[in-house]
């Protein structure tokens, strides 16, 4: 396995306190390994992530 | 009387301004701990090449075990100390290994570090910084499984944390613009993928300490006079230093469900503090779900877009620099109301009934 880096745009228009179960189920329902991962930009609705991924 | 605790996080590969070298934000760090019975800070906080100045009530965690303690899966629990075992990286040059064979040495000697020993990986694990869009570093892994091999192997034979040293693979101008202060600091962001990597596998305290070449080494001791704020690097490349003295005494991750009353876990978390611009990682994310108070500090200033206003966020207590972030803590801690040390005071509010 190899642990590369992605850049992703996703739209959340929901509350912030549920943008980590949104971005965790995010992550899950992709069945992506996320190793590290933060939003790096938010720009109205839209997020900008950068991820560590395994792959 | 319960205990007063609190988090300091400054993300790795940034830019930060105070955090963003190497153990640059350990003033900052020792300053919020003297107003805490704990604070939680993660390699990247305090690790200073050679030395880690943090006080005894600083909690060193590595960075994917702190997410995994925001989100509540486990607790820490404070020990006295830790059986380390290292793991270097193939292919290096003798005078490589040298440096990092002098280093465990000089801590087992020096601090009492119980070192059980070493291994080398049976293939190189090609580690390579990568430089986003918005010019913070984070990295790849190429062979994982070599690196897990001898982190596993390690275990079995008794190793209670894992330091990792690693080759990593940068851009020379990327290294010198991080001496001169005008970079994201190249290895930081490989370094912690590499220890969330062992966090997640194996559930231990681990950090990384960069492996470096002859080259290397030459590059970090004729640098002249460097950004201050990296002169820790510029006197003597022993990265491994840091990283032993913080996991000699780091505390053990345990499963939340097992945890016992002494163990500290989320729901006994004070406070956050964190650069102002990175609100978009899992403790702040954390924070906000949990409605745990978020100091963010202005003056810490990084390359990442994500502030409070842009993301929304209603916990958060904004603060210009350190100094008032210390300010903060102390109030919290005698129960406080921080905002009756400023001047004019609130009007109070008639609230209506529903």
């Amino acid at each position: 396995m190899t642990i590369k880096n992605a850049r992703i745009q996703l739209n959340y228009s929901g509350r912030p306190e549920k943008l980590l179960d949104f971005l965790d189920s995010y992550f899950e329902t992709k069945g992506i390994d996320a190793l590290r991962f933060a939003v790096e930009e938010k720009k109205g609705n839209k997020l900008i992530i950068n991820a560590s991924i395994r792959e | 009387m319960e205990k007063f605790i609190a988090a300091h996080i400054v993300p790795t590969g940034v830019k930060a301004s105070i955090g963003g070298y190497v153990g640059d934000a350990t003033p900052a760090t020792n300053a919020m701990a003297s107003v805490c019975d704990y604070l939680i800070a993660h390699p990247n906080v305090v690790n200073a090449v050679s030395m880690d100045l943090a006080r005894g009530n600083v909690l060193y965690v590595e960075g994917f075990s702190l997410d995994r303690f925001f989100r509540g899966e486990i607790g820490l629990r404070k020990v006295h100390s830790n059986k380390v075992g290292v793991v270097l990286d193939k292919g290096m040059k003798k005078e490589s290994y040298d440096l990092a064979l002098n280093s465990i040495d000089a801590m087992r000697t020096v601090k009492g570090v119980n070192v059980i020993g070493y291994e080398i990986t049976k293939e190189i694990v090609d580690a390579r910084a990568v430089k986003t869009k918005s010019n913070a570093f984070v990295g790849e892994i190429h062979n994982e499984r070599a690196l897990i091999d001898a982190c596993s192997s390690l275990i079995g034979k008794g190793a209670e944390a894992i330091a990792v040293s690693l080759a990593i693979k940068i851009d020379f101008n990327d290294l010198n613009a991080y001496f001169k202060g005008k970079s994201a600091n190249p290895y930081g962001g490989t370094e912690a993928i590499i220890s969330h990597l062992i966090s997640k596998e194996f559930g231990i305290p681990c950090a990384h300490a960069p492996l470096l070449s002859p080259r290397e080494i030459r590059k970090e001791m004729h640098s002249g006079v460097v950004d201050p704020r990296a002169a820790a690097e510029a006197i003597g490349p022993a990265y491994l230093g840091c990283v032993l003295q913080g996991l000699s005494n780091a505390p053990h991750l345990i499963r939340r469900h097992e945890c016992i009353e002494e163990d500290i876990t989320i729901d006994e978390l004070d406070a956050i503090v964190m650069p102002y611009s990175c609100m978009g990682g899992v403790p702040a994310l954390a924070a906000q779900k949990l409605d745990i108070p978020l100091i963010a500090v202005k003056e810490n200033r990084t390359v990442m877009k994500a502030t409070p206003e842009k993301m929304g966020f209603r916990n958060v207590i904004p603060v210009n620099n350190y100094w008032e972030a210390v300010g903060v803590l102390a109030s919290m801690k005698e129960g406080i109301d921080f905002n009756e040390l400023r001047r004019p005071v609130k009007k109070l509010k008639l609230l209506k009934n529903l």
